[in-house]
Parts: C-alpha cells; sequence; structure tokens
C-alpha cells in the first residue's frame, strides 16, 4: 500500500517541479573562441544547464531546475549568484555573469580601436579585463587573431577620448585611424 | 654543572680516564666540591712548580753558555734595541722557553742559524762548527722547554667535533646524507691554520644549547611518526610556475617560451610591445603550457629562477630530472647555439638565514646544455623542509632584454631552454626508514589513542604540513591522529635498544654501566608520564648531547683501536668510522694501509678534499668579496664554482695518481672546465665538467700557485698585493709563514688610478730597516704573482677604472656580450730576486724555483696534513718524528705516500 502511494507522491512532486530559463550577461567573452570555452566548461555545471551563448549580445542563457539544490526556493539574485559561482569556479574566473544591462542596444555607442602587438590570448584577455571595467563600458571584444578592440559604450557616461587616455596609461599603442575600421564582432 | 664539566677539556679528561663506576660519584664530588682535601693539593702544586723553576734555570744556564757570544758576535748588531731589524731585539729576548711567545721567536732564531739564513750573506760567516754547536744547543734547550710545556698542558688537549664533523657524523649515523645541521652550530675558531685544532674548539652554553637543538631536529627527522611513508608525488615542474619569476621576466623579454624549437606562437616573444598584465596571462593559462623556457638573462641581485612548483613538505630523498639544451636566439629565430652551455641545478631554502632566497643555499651541480640537442640530466638529492629546486642560466652573460626597445625580438644571443624539471618523492626504499630502525628497531608503529591512555603524554609532533609554505603544486598527505611505537616490555626494550644505538653513536665499545646511566634517565621519564617513545627519544637526545658523542676520547698515549678508526675517517672522511672499520685491526700496519686506502677510494673523502682545501688553501673565503664588476666583469658565480672545483679536483688527482709535491707548485696538466678553460686561454675544453686537461709547455697553469681559487683568495676584489700573496705562499706552499708586520708601519694600498704601482710603493716601504728583512721573502712569490689579477686571469698590463687615463682594453677571452669599461694602466713586471740571490723573470721562473724545493714543500704539506688530522700543530720537539716521516715518504714519492706516512706514524697513533 505504502509503495504506490511513494509513487504517486513523487510523480506529483516531478511534474510541479520546472525548468527555468534565464538570460544574463557575460564577462569574459572577449574572443569569438572564447564561446566554446565557455560552453565546454559549463558541461559540469550542477543542477543548471547553459542552453545558449550569444556571442555578439555577450549574453547566455540557463536553465535550471527550481526544485533543485541551490535553487530551490532561489531568489532570482541568488540564482544568478549560483550560477555566476560555478562559472567561476569552472573557468578559473576568467568568465562571471552579471544582469543584463538594462540599457538598449540603440543606446549604445561601438568605439573601435586597431592595437599594436595584440598577439596572444593573454594579451586580448589582458586588454578586455583593462577596458571592460571601465565606468560606461557595456560589453567590449579584444581579439588577438586581428588586433581589434571593440568596446560598446553608453555614451552618456565615457567616451572615445577616455577610452583612449585609459589605453594610453596602460601603454597600449593604438594604431592611428582605426576609428574608421569599425566592424560588427564576428561569431 | 655537568655542561661545565663537557666544556673544560681537562677536567673532561680526567673524568673519562676514571673508571665508569667512579664516574658518578666523581660528577657528584666535582659538581659538590674538590675530591682532594685542599692540603694535599696545595702540596701538589707546589712540588711542580719547584721542578718546573729547577728545570728552567737549567735550560737557561746550560744553553745559553754556547748561545749568547754567538748571537754577540754575528747578530745584535741588526737585532739590538735600535735597529731591530724584523721586529727582534736579542739584547731583550730572555731565554724563558715555558712563555709560548718567547719560545716562538728562540725557534725562529734557531731555525735562521742552523739553515744559514743568518746570519746575511753578506755579513761575515760564522764558523760552520760554531753555527752547528749553536744550533745544536739552542735545540736542546728548546726540546727540554717545551717537554716541560707539554708535561704541564697535556699534548692534545681534549677536542670536539667541528660543525662539519658533528654535521657529518649525525648524518652518516642516521643515513640522512643532506641533513642541515652545521648552521645551527656556532662557527668554529681556527688555531695554527685550522678548525680542528683543540685549541680552537672551545664549548660554551651557546655550543651546548645548540646541540640541544640540533639533536632535537635530527630526532624530529630521524623518527617515523606515520604507519606508512608520505605519499610520492612525481611533478613536472616549469620556471613558468606561479610565483616565480619566470612568467614575469617572460613578459618583458628576458625569458621567452619554445615549442618544437621555435618560438611559440602561442605567446611570442615579448617585442616593443610587451605583454599586458601579468595576472590576466596567468589566470587565462598562459603560463600552464608544456612548452620549453628559454632563459637569456642570468640570476643576478634582482632576478632568480626557483621551480615553485614545488617546495618541500617532508624533508628526504627526493629524484630530480630535467631536460636543457641551448640555442643562439636571432631576434626571434632559434639558431644553433655557439657551443655547449651550463646551467646551475641548487637547492634554495626560502626562509632559512634570512637571505631570502637571493642566492642558492648550495649547488648541486652544474649541467651541460649542449646545442638544439635537448640533453635528460638525473640527480638524486636531499631536500629539507621548505627546499625548492633554483635554476639559473650560469655559463651566460649578464644580459638583460627588458630595457632593450624591441625586447626578446630585438636581442641576439645565447640562451638555454629548460624543457621541464620532474620531482619525484619523497623516496622511501623503506619504512620506517633507516634512522628509525635505528632508535627504535622493529618495534611496531601503532595509533597513540588518549583515552586507552589516560595517564600517558603522547609523543610531540613537527607538523611539517603547518609550517609549509604553500606555493607549490605539491600536496601535503598528513597521517591523522598520533602514530608512535609500541612496547610491551618497555624497559628491556629501551635497554636492547640503547645498547645497540650507543656503540654507534659514540663510536666504540659502551660498557654496561654507562647504557644503565640513559637507561636511567629513560625509566625516569617513564615515571614522569612520558610515552615509551618520548622516553627513549629524552635518552638518545642526552647521548647526542653528552661529550661521549661530542668529544674525541682518545687515551693519553697510544691509540686504541677504536679510537685510531675514529681518528682515521674523520681525517679522511670527515665523520665517523663505518662497521668495516671499526671491526678492522689497525694496529696491523697491512690492515691500516689497506683501509687507508678503501677510505681514500670512497666518496666520503671528497669531505677530506674540501674541508682541508677549505683551510689549508683557505678556499672557505673564496666568495669572502665580490670582484670589483667595473673592473671585472667577466667574473661570475660559475666561474668561482669552477675555481674551487679545479683546486679539489687538483688534490684529488695528486692524492689518486700520487704525484710529488712538486705539483703543488708547477705542473704539465691542469683540472678544468669549458668556463675555467676559457679564462685561463686554454682551448678544446667543452662542458661543465672538470677534468684532466693537458697544458700546453709554456702555461703557468696547473699547480696550485697558479690557480684561480687561490688567486682569488688572496686578493680583495680590486687589486693584488704581492705582500699578501708573497705571505700566503711562504706560509701555506712553503710552511715558513711571516712574521706579522709591525704595528707601527701602515699598509700599502694598491692604486687603482695607476700613478704607481705596487713595486714601486713597496720599495719605498722596503727602504726601512724593519721592513726589508721580511719583504725580502715575502715579495718575490709576490711579484711573481703579479702576472696574475684578482679573479686569476692571466695579464701582462694591470686592469685601471674607467675615469682613469688608461689606454682601451681588448676584449681577449671575454664573452662578447658583457660589456668593457675598464682600461689598461701599467705593465706588470714580474720579475724579482730570491733572498738567495737567483734572478726571476716570470712566475715560470718562479715555479721551476720553487719546484726545487721539494723538501721544503714535502714538509710544508705534511705539516698541514698532521696538524688537520690530528688536531694538533707539529711542534718543536715533533721534529725528529716529522723528519722520519719526511725521509720515509722521499721527496719523489707522492701525496698519497705522505698521508699513508703520516697514518703509520706515531703522530698519528698516538695522542
Amino acid at each position: 500500500m505504502m509503495k504506490p502511494l511513494f509513487l504517486l507522491f513523487a510523480f506529483s512532486f516531478s511534474a510541479i517541479a520546472a525548468e527555468q530559463t534565464v538570460e544574463y550577461a557575460v564577462r569574459g567573452l572577449f574572443q569569438p573562441d572564447r564561446k566554446t570555452v565557455l560552453s565546454s566548461a559549463a558541461k559540469t555545471l550542477q543542477n543548471c544547464r547553459l542552453v545558449e551563448v550569444s556571442y555578439e549580445k555577450a549574453t547566455a542563457t540557463f536553465a535550471y531546475d527550481d526544485e533543485a539544490q541551490g535553487f530551490k526556493k532561489a531568489k532570482p539574485e541568488q540564482v544568478l549568484q549560483q550560477i555566476d559561482n560555478q562559472i567561476r569556479n569552472l573557468t578559473g574566473s576568467t568568465f562571471s555573469i552579471v544582469p543584463q544591462s538594462t540599457l538598449g542596444e540603440d543606446k549604445l555607442e561601438r568605439i573601435d580601436f586597431m592595437v599594436e602587438g595584440l598577439d596572444c590570448l593573454g594579451c586580448s584577455y589582458g586588454l578586455y579585463v583593462t577596458v571592460e571595467k571601465l565606468q560606461g563600458v557595456e560589453r567590449a571584444y579584444a581579439s588577438f587573431h586581428d588586433g581589434r578592440l571593440a568596446v560598446f559604450i553608453d555614451p552618456t557616461k565615457t567616451n572615445r577620448e577616455a577610452l583612449a587616455e585609459v589605453l594610453k596609461k596602460r601603454e597600449i599603442k593604438v594604431v592611428e585611424n582605426s576609428a574608421k575600421e569599425e566592424t560588427k564582432p564576428k561569431n | 654543572m655537568f655542561c661545565f664539566v663537557i666544556a673544560n677539556p681537562f677536567l673532561y679528561k680526567r673524568y673519562l680516564s676514571m673508571p665508569a663506576a667512579k664516574r658518578r660519584t666523581e660528577r657528584n664530588v666535582s659538581i659538590t666540591g674538590g675530591p682532594l682535601p685542599l692540603k694535599r693539593r696545595l702540596s701538589k702544586i707546589y712540588m711542580l712548580l719547584t721542578q718546573v723553576l729547577l728545570f728552567v734555570l737549567l735550560l737557561k744556564f746550560t744553553a745559553h753558555a754556547n748561545v749568547t757570544p754567538f748571537l754577540e758576535q754575528h747578530c745584535v748588531k741588526c737585532h739590538d734595541a735600535d735597529t731591530r731589524k724584523g721586529n727582534l731585539d736579542l739584547t731583550t729576548l730572555k731565554a724563558e722557553y715555558l712563555d709560548p711567545e718567547n719560545f716562538a721567536r728562540w725557534v725562529k732564531v734557531h731555525d735562521r742559524i742552523q739553515s744559514g739564513e743568518m746570519p746575511p750573506k753578506k755579513e761575515k760567516r760564522p764558523l760552520a762548527e760554531d753555527v752547528k754547536v749553536v744550533a745544536l744547543s739552542l735545540s736542546k734547550a728548546l726540546m727540554d722547554g717545551e717537554r716541560v710545556q707539554l708535561e704541564q698542558k697535556g699534548r692534545i688537549g681534549m677536542r670536539r667535533m667541528t660543525r662539519a664533523e658533528y654535521e657529518n657524523t649525525l648524518r652518516d649515523l642516521f643515513d640522512m646524507p643532506g641533513m642541515a645541521l652545521q648552521a645551527l652550530l656556532p662557527a668554529d675558531g681556527t688555531a695554527h691554520g685550522f678548525d680542528k685544532n683543540s685549541d680552537a674548539l672551545e664549548v660554551s652554553h651557546v655550543n651546548i644549547s645548540k646541540y640541544v637543538e640540533a639533536a632535537d631536529l635530527a630526532l624530529d627527522l630521524a623518527i617515523a611518526t606515520r604507519p606508512k611513508a608520505p605519499a610520492s608525488q612525481k611533478l613536472r615542474l616549469s620556471l613558468l610556475n606561479r610565483g616565480g619569476q619566470g612568467a614575469s621576466l617572460s613578459m618583458q623579454g628576458d625569458v621567452v617560451l619554445l615549442r618544437d624549437q621555435k618560438a611559440d606562437p602561442a605567446y611570442p616573444p615579448a617585442s616593443a610591445h610587451r605583454h599586458l598584465d601579468q595576472g590576466a596571462h596567468e589566470r587565462i593559462g598562459s603560463f600552464e603550457t608544456e612548452s620549453s623556457v628559454g632563459v637569456f638573462r642570468r640570476e643576478d641581485e634582482s632576478v632568480n629562477y626557483y621551480f615553485r612548483g614545488h617546495t618541500t613538505i617532508y624533508p628526504g630523498r627526493y629524484r630530480v630530472r630535467t631536460s636543457l639544451w641551448s640555442f643562439q636566439w636571432d631576434k626571434g629565430q632559434v639558431l644553433p647555439s655557439r657551443g655547449t652551455e651550463a646551467a646551475r641545478i641548487a637547492a634554495v631554502q626560502l626562509t632559512s638565514d634570512g637571505r631570502g632566497g637571493q642566492h642558492p643555499n648550495y649547488t648541486f651541480d652544474y649541467f651541460d646544455a649542449p646545442s638544439l640537442t635537448p640533453t635528460e640530466h638525473r640527480l638524486e638529492v636531499w631536500l629539507n623542509h621548505n627546499e625548492l629546486i633554483g635554476f639559473d642560466v650560469a655559463s651566460l652573460a649578464p644580459v638583460a632584454n627588458y630595457s632593450r626597445k624591441d625586447k626578446a625580438m630585438g636581442f641576439t644571443g645565447p640562451g638555454i631552454a629548460v624543457d621541464w624539471l620532474e620531482i619525484e618523492g619523497p623516496v622511501n626504499s623503506v619504512w620506517p626508514p633507516q634512522a628509525h630502525q635505528l632508535l627504535f628497531g622493529n618495534l611496531p608503529i601503532e595509533e597513540f589513542v588518549a583515552k586507552d591512555h589516560p595517564e600517558v603524554r603522547p609523543p610531540p609532533r613537527k607538523n611539517w604540513e603547518k609550517t609549509w609554505l604553500r606555493v607549490s603544486k605539491n600536496i601535503p598527505d598528513p597521517v591523522t591522529g598520533i602514530w608512535t611505537v609500541r612496547s610491551e616490555n618497555p624497559r628491556a626494550d629501551a635497554e636492547r635498544l640503547l645498547a645497540g644505538f650507543l656503540p654507534k653513536a659514540f663510536r666504540r665499545a659502551v660498557e654496561a654501566e654507562t647504557i644503565g646511566a640513559y637507561l636511567k634517565i629513560f625509566e625516569a621519564r617513564i615515571q614522569g608520564g612520558d610515552c615509551f617513545e618520548s622516553a627513549l627519544r629524552e635518552a638518545y637526545r642526552s647521548a647526542l648531547c653528552s661529550p661521549d658523542f661530542l668529544y674525541h676520547i682518545e687515551p693519553d698515549t697510544k691509540l686504541s683501536q677504536s679510537a685510531l678508526a675514529c681518528r682515521l675517517s674523520y681525517f679522511l672522511w670527515n665523520s665517523a668510522p663505518d662497521e668495516e672499520l671499526a671491526s678492522a685491526n689497525l694496529h696491523n700496519a697491512g690492515i691500516l694501509r689497506t683501509q687507508t686506502e678503501r677510505l681514500l677510494r670512497d666518496p666520503k673523502a671528497q669531505r677530506f678534499v674540501e674541508d682541508f682545501l677549505g683551510q689549508w688553501l683557505k678556499l672557505r673565503l673564496i666568495a669572502a668579496n665580490d670582484p670589483d664588476k667595473k673592473l671585472y666583469p667577466e667574473f661570475s658565480p660559475y666561474l668561482q664554482d669552477s675555481m674551487v672545483a679545479e683546486s679539489r679536483a687538483y688534490f684529488r688527482e695528486l692524492i689518486e695518481k700520487n704525484l710529488n709535491v712538486a705539483h703543488l707548485v708547477k705542473s704539465n696538466f691542469a683540472m678544468l672546465n669549458q668556463k675555467l678553460a676559457a679564462h685561463y686561454g686554454v682551448e678544446g675544453v667543452n662542458g661543465s665538467k672538470t677534468r684532466r686537461v693537458e697544458l700546453p709547455s709554456d702555461c703557468p697553469r696547473g699547480g696550485f700557485l697558479t690557480q684561480a681559487a687561490i688567486l682569488k683568495v688572496t686578493a680583495n676584489g680590486t687589486t693584488t698585493s704581492p705582500v699578501v700573496r708573497g705571505a700566503f705562499v711562504l706560509d701555506r706552499i712553503l710552511g715558513q709563514p711571516p712574521e706579522p708586520p709591525p704595528s707601527n708601519v701602515p699598509a700599502v694600498e694598491p692604486d687603482v688610478r695607476g700613478t704607481t704601482t705596487i713595486r714601486e710603493q713597496l720599495a719605498q716601504h722596503r727602504d726601512n730597516a724593519t721592513c726589508s728583512s721580511c719583504h725580502a721573502k715575502i715579495d718575490p712569490p709576490g711579484f711573481a704573482l703579479e702576472s696574475f689579477d684578482v679573479i686569476g686571469g692571466q695579464r701582462d698590463r694591470y686592469r685601471l677604472v674607467a675615469e682613469s687615463t688608461g689606454d682601451p682594453a681588448p676584449r681577449g677571452n671575454i664573452d662578447p656580450f658583457i660589456g668593457i669599461s675598464f682600461k689598461l694602466g701599467p705593465k706588470v713586471d714580474p720579475s724579482g730576486e730570491t733572498t738567495g740571490g737567483e734572478k726571476f723573470a716570470d712566475i715560470r721562473d718562479m715555479q721551476r724555483y720553487l719546484a726545487s724545493k721539494p723538501d721544503l714543500l714535502l714538509r710544508s704539506l705534511a705539516q698541514s696534513l698532521i696538524s688537520y688530522s690530528t688536531g694538533r700543530e707539529v711542534r718543536f720537539s715533533d721534529r725528529p718524528a716529522l723528519r722520519e716521516v719526511l725521509e720515509k715518504t722521499g721527496p719523489t714519492n707522492g701525496v698519497r705516500t705522505l698521508i699513508h706516512e703520516i697514518i703509520q706514524s706515531p703522530f698519528f697513533q698516538t695522542r
């Protein structure tokens, strides 16, 4: 008698438990091949999974079981923290998850720089880290494959000159006329 | 109080001469008061003083009946109170031989007269018969005087072990070959040139407390505290491991990453655009790579290379393998190198002595890095707690690319590549280790559960994991719980174990009463609540701090079997005898010879070579000064180590090939590696290993006299002085130490600006009559050695600082990557005239002159070896015995024969 009751209860519970999806901004997607790195690392996420990564928007969609450990009755910010912690641990903190910007794409301004001597992954990441944390920077891309730094900014908070000044201080040389070579980041 | 007895060799000698049963009584008596009634003691002292006084008066009267007129006639003219030539006033020199200073002066007077050196040749010659009579009278008086001295003081005082002996003895006893104990102990003094001399080996309360500390450390290492050995780990390390400087140096171009012997495309060499943000590179994994690391910059004050991937937790044996090769870097291209380069592998103790690991604590070895051929090297080493492996591109010039505009991409020059370094350990072939088995036999190691033994204190544990500097990839393997030996029958086990340990530690048979004394220590601790291990450990600690362990205990006259074995092993191994030596019948001359040969062939004989040369030729002072970088930019630690390696290998060769003593000053071969050969201008030597190299006939190198190590220890890092070097030759090579300079005569300071030469300054100095007689002997070999600079390079002109008005210096043998700023000044004049009036043009003539005096050279070396091996200098009254040793050796026989004859002589076999 007890066994059928237990099964019925278990079935009811699993039917109630639902997979939720959330979309966050991703830090650390500075080069196209970083998308693969993130996807690979995310395979071992616990109680959640990576659904999709958008390199262009630098966002990722995650699905999680809202009854699973760490997510049960979790508030939205706790869900974010749970996923962020896991992502950081799995990637040596080279990726992190943050809330998406409230600023619409149409409000963003893209600024490009061609950077001299950008020739390795570490330097790309170093350059990305330098720029990405600046006030007014919504997202950035730095690739040693084409030597390009692309920065999406909130023009009300920063501008090209301010960014150029920071690069100069860090002794990062920028190729003249790089402003004219603005393109979308490659997939 | 007992420490006071230990610290006083004479008290301790008396203590030891008593039967064991009486020792305890005597110990009590000496602690609480004198053992003899006061009246009886005073009476003995009075009798002794009377005898001495009568003897002195007799000596004075008989000796000087012949001597005084001779001195007045031939000597006083120059050695009176006004002239005092050679700082000697014979008119006031009393014929009293009990005063050591007076005695030494009379010995010199005797020697000068007997050798015919005095009166000087320009003065009227005394009759040969008169010289003979005077020399004989003086000799007899001195012999008798010394006999009285020795009766008063004893021939050799009690000797404790030197620091090196102490460390080696414990290393061998516990089979822990790299255990570092020496640095814990206070430095030893020296007397008559050696630290083994009993006069130098005092014991203070500081020594005692440090012996306790050292014994504790040794026991910490020896006792197994876990049921199984800590897990052995094998790690592949890179100079780029986090915490080291390799990564940051790669950011600025002093290090490059190589893959398949090309610049690594994943981490291109630093160029005008240096790599950004080391932290970002580390996080993204740029240095977690299997790439080889190419190094251009040598270790210096601000740069050092450590394999930070492994910091030793558990002291012990470790296997190290590494793969090295060299290359020529040409602005991003990897090309064949200029030849084999050399890399240094060393142990670095990060926190031991406050040097913060700036320099390697000790070098394991130098290894070859051939051109574009990865070559694997293996070594087995002992690593102490918190030691790690250091590295250096030893043979490269001190270049630095960080200041170059295009960094590595603008550099063309040599580099050394490290593919990897692998470390495996701790390696324990048996568990518990041999040291533990010596202390606790095969008693089982079991977990100590406190609740099962509420009345017993558990053994204290050293927490290696807690004191470990966590900057590496190796991981601790801590043990859960407290594990210790268990004994079912503590007293019987303790007695059995002590009976096995004490004879080995004390290096002689140990009577039951002594074992009983240590057993009482054990029992007292057991009763006090200690566990078996702690109680027995206390007994062992007491033994390792006791005079029986710390002192060389020798009977008053002929050495016993065990004392002779100890004397032999401390001579040739600087450590205790092994079982074969301890059980050999060494009073049989043939067996003694066979054992001597065995000891000399053993690798441990290298300790004798290093310790003896360190003192005889002062090689311990090799790093006493760093040569001026502007005057001697080619100097490097690798060159310095190569110098020392030469002298050691040369002495080893003299012993192995039994070469005669003329080789001390002149030879047709040298022991060189590539670095030193280049320094000497000898071609055709490749690689870092020191080997025998035949020399061209006109090459002055070879003998000790012209070895770079000797030339460096006799210079001050900036200039050379014929006086210092001449005095060294007289003292160390010829065994005729000159008088110290009079206190009222200023030292001669060489002039590096080149306005006056040292020879010109000395000429003025020698015009002073007080100085001239000594300098006539000191200066000639010093002048001949002026052909060599402070780092042993051959020269015909002096180097001057860049600011002076000299000529530009040609590069010569100096590495093309070393900048030169010094100039060339006055010409060196290595010519002169010996005291015997023989003229010499240069060092070769001086070598021929010195080599023609094999008797003098043999006597000098024999004196040094006797002093080193017996712990006492050769005294005046030893001269007949010394003569016998020299006659048996003969001037044409070699150094090994001399060692044998010394060991077979009464010098060695009696106290």
